[in-house]
């Protein structure tokens, strides 16, 4: 009997085909995103700054203390998702503000509001506020969900050095 | 489980408070973590309604529009011009490069935020303008 629910656990845990690739892609790809988005906003803080009070959502005393701060959370969230430190409060954090982002965007939209939106350096093809501009937040936030539900570690350093993840 | 959660949640909100502060504060084109519009003695604050029945007293005044060019492109009070205080240098010289310093300037740039209104209003005291008031 103690064997046979020993098995159901074990069937229950057994984890998807290729999950440590897809693990592996998905904190790839969130890291290097949010790592990529924060170097042009800390290279250049006053840009930044007029960006978020371009926005015309935060009170005035708080303009600056974000644009001071917010690419530094993102920059870490980045640093330590890819090196596998506390990597569920990080994935958490990132969806949090990729949830904000949409939440701004779409609130500009709704206001009719059409201008550069600072998430990337200003020629990329991710910048600008657009419906587009959602759409690709949301599949951020998706990458993040899917994320959080595989990946239950708090510290998986290991896991870069090695595609299956040790449980 | 949910302790120890948050508690990593806490760490990474520290560090990127910490750094930014930190960052902030030693690179030389750092900016002012609290602005320095926060302190509203640079200009006056004054009412829609009290600034309508000030316009048709004073008809020489300016009217500047504050908010980025979108929001103004929207709708804007009659007779305001956009003057975006990112651009202040060039507005500046356009609009009030020959306009003595005692004429009554209106900022408006009511939104949420009231981050570009007071801006403009500082800078303008900066400049010299002393009859400077914001709409709100």
């Amino acid at each position: 009997m103690a064997n046979v629910e020993r098995d159901k656990r074990s069937l229950s845990k057994q984890s998807i085909p290729c999950q440590g690739i897809i693990i592996l892609i998905l904190r790839l790809g969130l890291s290097g995103l949010f790592i990529y988005a924060s170097l042009s906003k800390i290279r250049n803080p006053l840009r930044f700054k007029n960006i978020v009070a371009n926005y015309e959502v935060l009170p005035y005393w708080m303009v600056n203390i974000t644009a001071a701060v917010l690419p530094w959370l993102e920059f870490w969230t980045g640093v330590l998702l890819l090196m596998g430190i506390l990597v569920r409060a990080c994935i958490v954090m990132q969806g949090s503000l990729l949830v904000l982002f949409i939440l701004v965007t779409g609130l500009n939209i709704a206001r009719g509001m059409e201008f550069y939106c600072g998430c990337f350096a200003e020629d990329t093809i991710a910048s600008g506020i657009s419906y587009w501009h959602i759409m690709f937040n949301v599949l951020w936030l998706l990458m993040a969900v899917a994320l959080f539900i595989l990946e239950r570690r708090r510290v998986s350093h290991r896991f870069l050095f090695s595609p299956n993840p040790a449980r | 489980m949910w302790r120890r959660f948050f508690f990593d949640l806490m760490i990474i909100i520290c560090m990127g408070i910490f750094s930014g502060i930190i960052v902030n504060e030693l690179r030389a084109d750092g900016i002012p973590l609290l602005p320095a519009y926060m302190d509203s003695s640079f200009h006056r604050e004054m009412d829609l309604n009290a600034f309508k029945r000030e316009k048709c007293k004073n008809s020489c005044c300016l009217i500047f529009d504050a908010r980025p060019h979108e929001f103004y492109e929207k709708d804007h009070l009659m007779g305001a011009v956009n003057f975006p205080p990112v651009q202040f240098g060039f507005f500046h010289g356009l609009y009030l490069a020959d306009v003595p310093p005692d004429t009554p300037i209106f900022v408006y740039g009511r939104t949420i935020s009231r981050a570009c209104d007071r801006e403009l209003a500082y800078f303008l005291a900066l400049k010299g303008h002393k009859n400077v008031t914001v709409i709100f």
